[in-house]
């Protein structure tokens, strides 16, 4: 006769156990997806903000007739740039890079996914008339991330007028 | 228990199946946890690699700048990185470390190949305009890695230079060219003045010689056009001149041409610079005059000046003005007898003789009458001709060589009688030193009458005034202008066989070359008796050949109005047809009563010249002749007058010069080249010989030239991609270019020396850039030969124009030339 019987206690607890670990184990990597996730969006709000501020300083300074701040030699933490006769001006306002041209309100360049903790345009211009403005800012992810380093670009670079 | 062990085996599949589980989840686990720690980390290597890409593009966008400012500021191959100074970019060698703390930034620069369908490659032909450019941002936290950015930088700036107008192209180096404003500037042919023989110009180049006024000159021209002409004046007109002989070369293939004073002649002891002195015992002193010139160059290579004199036993003395040998140019051992001084040696001699070898060595046994010597000289292969008082003589110049001041040249032949005879100033009449006769015996030769030794002026002074040989056939005859006394003007002598021993009459006959007994080919077989226009008796003064002998051109003795009319009695010049030497003629006419074709004479500013009067034929197309303004009338005519005799039987003045002083002789040369140069000596005593330039004398413009630009300097070296030029080419004319691509030497494309190249990469210097429906235009040959080399800063062009009618020139009307700095 062939005994029908249930999960022993020993089968239960072990299947529990095994289950337990599994779920455990589970949450865990769920945690990690979510956390990667929140990353990903404050690493793309980086890469995203660093390319258009640079993007956008370059093409305002190829329309640019000239620089009017920082002078050549020097460094400031605004850039004025004369476009058609209408000063276009880059500065920190607010931990945001704020645009103001020539007497309008300022506009905010970076999004809302990022801050901006330091800014700084240096002048150091080739020969051969053409203006180059050294660009050093510090962009930091808003998505704060629980108990690790905020995330951060440096983008410290140089862009010449055409 | 088979059951039971089934039971037992299906418990233990349970366990089995869970380990078998948690084993392959303990396979994967450390994979995924990996694959975590990875993806956090690469967040990390993401904002490193975020950085060096900023600073990546910093190189690009400055080296750019520096680029475009200057392609020197990367032209030269290497590792580089950027530093800021002063609030400039610039590049320094090496690469850069510790960047913002951690990374590692190096631009390498190298060259830039093009394979052969152009396209830009790793391998093949250098590019000097493109520079393969790899910068890199490396770093080695969190993970070493680095941005690699390939590219390449070109000179894409494309500036343009132009010459169009008057004043750029002003500064350049006119060669037979000009510049014209009749399209907004252009360069064309030179106009052609320098040997426009009927619009002459005296040449700015003038030398002056010792002593004078000079009495002759001689000159020749080299088949090699770029050796200089020689020219050999004879400048004592008085016994009592100090220097006898100049040599002089000119290099008449420059413009202006330039002439030099080689060397004189003299055995004046006070022209000899210490240690050196007159060579003694030569039995030459330098109390004599100098009459003709002519020159000799020997099988040997040496020149000889041949100088008809009128010592009565030195009719010509050979002075030897190059010796063939460079080496001893600075010593006596060659041909100076002073080298410092540069004073030629007295070589040897001609004494005129009966005949050859009569009494050889008792000089003075035969005329120079009335102290005139030897008056007309000339040179024809290798026999020297001398005439003198009323006869020709030969000698032999084949040996000149071997002679020597104690031995004298040999003479060929008898002497042969000519028509005219001497003047015996002071003596009231005329006289005839009459053939066969010698010492001082003479014949008074009254009829007809000559009283005054100054009928037609002083050319009756001399017997044959001017001697001219020339070979007919196998014959040679001497053309003689004869001056003086008898009635004919004008003998041909034949001079093709000597008399001998053996022939008939002897060498030693007293008839030997006689006009009465001599044999026909040799002796004076016929003469040319002729009036003047108004039937007055004419007399000869010098005398120029056509080349195969048909023609005799002959300048009389004008100047006299013998029949009161206003005006000479002479033709000044006669073209005689001398196609049978036995019976010379005019073109028309008799000689009775003058000549009616084949004449010229002047009036008013072109009238009459007065003697002594010389003739030059330029191509058988215009006869030049000089003198001096003639005294008769208060006329100032032009001293330098030459005649378009193209349409011989109406020859008519077509251009001359007035020159106050006036000339005693000229001559000319005709050039490989097709250049005809004459050269005159004035009867002044200082910058006495003149030059009149040779050309093509057709046309207005001159058959060729070049005109190379100034230099263009680029603000840097820079490479020379294409040029275009619009040019103009009419029939018959061509145009080309080359071009040339230098270094700056001492901080100056003026200094470059430039070679200029075509388009052939097989014969860069022997190809030309040709003109396409009025344009010239190329690619600039990127390439390196001899001072050529491009990329560089200096730029010319070099315009060859050449016309095969001379009524049109090819013109360059502009020129731009592209090039990337």
């Amino acid at each position: 006769m062939i005994k029908k019987s249930g999960f022993t206690l020993v089968e239960l607890l072990i299947s529990m156990g095994i289950m337990t670990i599994l779920i455990a184990i589970l949450a865990q990597v769920f945690g990690a997806i979510l956390l990667m996730r929140t990353k990903n969006e404050a690493v793309s709000a980086l890469a995203q903000d660093a390319r258009f501020v640079v993007q956008r300083l370059s093409y305002d300074m190829a329309r640019s007739s000239s620089i009017a701040s920082p002078t050549v030699g020097n460094a400031s933490d605004s850039l004025t740039l004369v476009i058609s006769g209408v000063n276009y001006t880059y500065a920190l306002q607010n931990n945001s890079l704020m645009l103001t041209v020539g007497a309008g309100n300022a506009e905010r360049i970076n999004s809302v996914g990022t801050r901006l903790t330091s800014l700084s345009f240096s002048r150091n211009d080739p020969l051969g008339g053409k203006a180059s403005v050294g660009l050093d800012l510090t962009l930091l992810a808003t998505t704060v991330e629980t108990g690790v380093q905020t995330q951060s670009r440096i983008i410290r670079t140089t862009l010449v007028t055409p | 228990m088979a059951q039971s062990r089934g039971h037992n085996m299906r418990k233990g599949q349970a366990l089995v199946e869970v380990m078998v589980g948690l084993g392959i989840a303990a396979a994967l686990m450390p994979a995924i946890v990996t694959s975590f720690f990875a993806v956090r980390g690469g967040t990390a290597q993401e904002q490193v690699r975020m950085q060096a890409v900023a600073r990546n593009r910093e190189s690009r966008e400055v080296l750019r700048a520096l680029k475009e400012d200057d392609w020197q500021n990367v032209s030269t191959s290497g590792t580089y990185h950027l530093t800021a100074s002063g609030g400039v970019w610039t590049l320094s060698s090496g690469s850069e470390n510790g960047l913002d703390g951690q990374f590692t930034r190096q631009i390498v620069i190298s060259d830039g190949y093009r394979d052969l369908s152009g396209n830009l490659a790793l391998t093949g032909t250098v590019d000097p305009s493109v520079k393969h450019i790899t910068s890199t941002v490396s770093w080695t936290t969190p993970i070493a890695s680095s941005v690699v950015v390939d590219y390449y930088l070109m000179r894409l700036e494309n500036l343009a230079y132009s010459q169009t107008t008057v004043a750029d192209f002003t500064p350049g180096l006119l060669t037979a060219t000009q510049i014209v404003n009749s399209s907004g500037g252009e360069v064309i042919l030179a106009n052609n003045n320098y040997a426009k023989w009927c619009a002459p110009a005296l040449s700015s180049a003038t030398i002056d010689l010792p002593d004078g006024p000079p009495v002759a000159v001689a000159a020749t021209a080299y088949a090699n056009t770029s050796i200089p002409n020689d020219t050999f004046v004879a400048t004592a007109p008085s016994t009592g001149t100090s220097v006898k002989m100049a040599y002089v070369t000119v290099t008449a293939n420059t413009d202006p041409p330039v002439p030099t004073l080689r060397g004189i002649f003299t055995h004046d002891g006070s022209k000899y610079a210490s240690p050196y002195s007159v060579p003694s015992g030569t039995g030459l002193d330098n109390n004599f005059k100098t009459n003709a010139i002519k020159y000799y160059t020997s099988s040997g290579g040496k020149t000889y000046a041949l100088i008809a004199t009128n010592l009565p036993d030195k009719e010509v003395i050979a002075v030897l003005v190059n010796d063939n040998n460079p080496s001893n140019d600075n010593d006596s051992s060659g041909e100076f007898a002073d080298p410092v001084n540069h004073i030629y040696k007295y070589w040897t001699y001609f004494n005129t003789r009966i005949y050859q070898g009569n009494n050889a060595s008792t000089p003075n046994q035969d005329q120079a009458p009335f102290d005139y010597g030897g008056i007309s000289l000339a040179v024809f292969e290798n026999r020297g001709y001398v005439a003198s008082s009323g006869f020709l003589y030969t000698f032999d110049l084949s040996n000149i060589d071997s002679k020597s001041t104690s031995s004298g040249l040999d003479m060929i032949g008898c002497r042969i009688e000519l028509d005219g005879y001497d003047c015996q100033p002071g003596s009231g009449t005329d006289r005839k030193y009459s053939a066969g006769q010698t010492g001082t015996t003479w014949s008074n030769t009254t009829s007809p009458a000559h009283n005054d030794c100054s009928d037609g002026g002083n050319i009756e002074l001399y017997a044959d005034n001017d001697i001219y040989p020339v070979k007919s056939g196998t014959s040679t005859y001497i053309f003689v202008a004869v001056g003086a006394g008898t009635n004919p003007e004008f003998n041909i002598a034949n001079v093709t066989t000597v008399p001998t021993s053996g022939t008939s009459p002897k060498i030693t006959s007293s008839s030997c070359g006689t006009i009465s007994s001599g044999n026909s080919s040799w002796k004076r077989i016929s003469s040319f008796d002729f009036n003047s226009k108004s039937g007055t008796e004419e007399a000869a003064n010098s005398v120029y050949a056509k080349s195969d002998g048909s023609r005799a051109y002959i300048s009389s003795n004008g100047g006299i109005d013998g029949n009161g009319d206003g005006q000479p009695d002479s033709y000044q010049l006669y073209i005689l047809n001398t196609s049978n030497k036995s019976s010379p003629s005019f073109l028309s006419g008799t000689p009775a009563s003058g000549a009616t074709s084949g004449y010229y004479y002047g009036t008013g500013a072109n009238r009459q010249l007065y003697p002594r009067r010389s003739l030059t034929v330029l191509n058988g197309l215009r006869a030049v002749l000089v003198g001096k303004d003639a005294i008769v009338d208060a006329n100032n005519a032009e001293e330098y007058q030459v005649t378009n005799i193209s349409t011989e039987a109406t020859p008519t003045y077509c251009g001359g010069l007035n020159f106050d002083s006036g000339f005693n002789d000229l001559t000319s040369v005709s050039e490989a080249d097709g250049d005809n140069f004459v050269y005159l000596v004035a009867n002044t005593s200082d910058l006495e010989l003149k030059i009149i330039q040779g050309g093509p004398d057709v046309g207005q413009y001159v058959s060729e030239g070049n005109f190379v630009s100034a230099p263009f300097t680029a603000s840097s070296t820079s490479t020379f991609n294409r040029f275009t030029a619009t040019v103009t080419s009419p029939g018959q004319t061509s145009i080309s270019m080359q071009l040339g691509i230098g270094p700056q030497v001492n901080g100056s494309c003026a200094h470059t020396n430039y070679t200029f190249i075509g388009p052939d990469p097989a014969d860069y210097t022997g190809s030309y850039f040709t003109p396409t429906a009025g344009i010239i235009s190329g690619a600039i040959p990127l390439t390196t030969l001899s001072n050529y080399a491009n990329p560089n800063s200096c730029f010319k062009y070099k315009t060859i124009m050449s016309t095969l009618d001379n009524t049109v020139t090819p013109s360059l009307l502009d020129l731009t030339v592209n090039y990337a700095p």
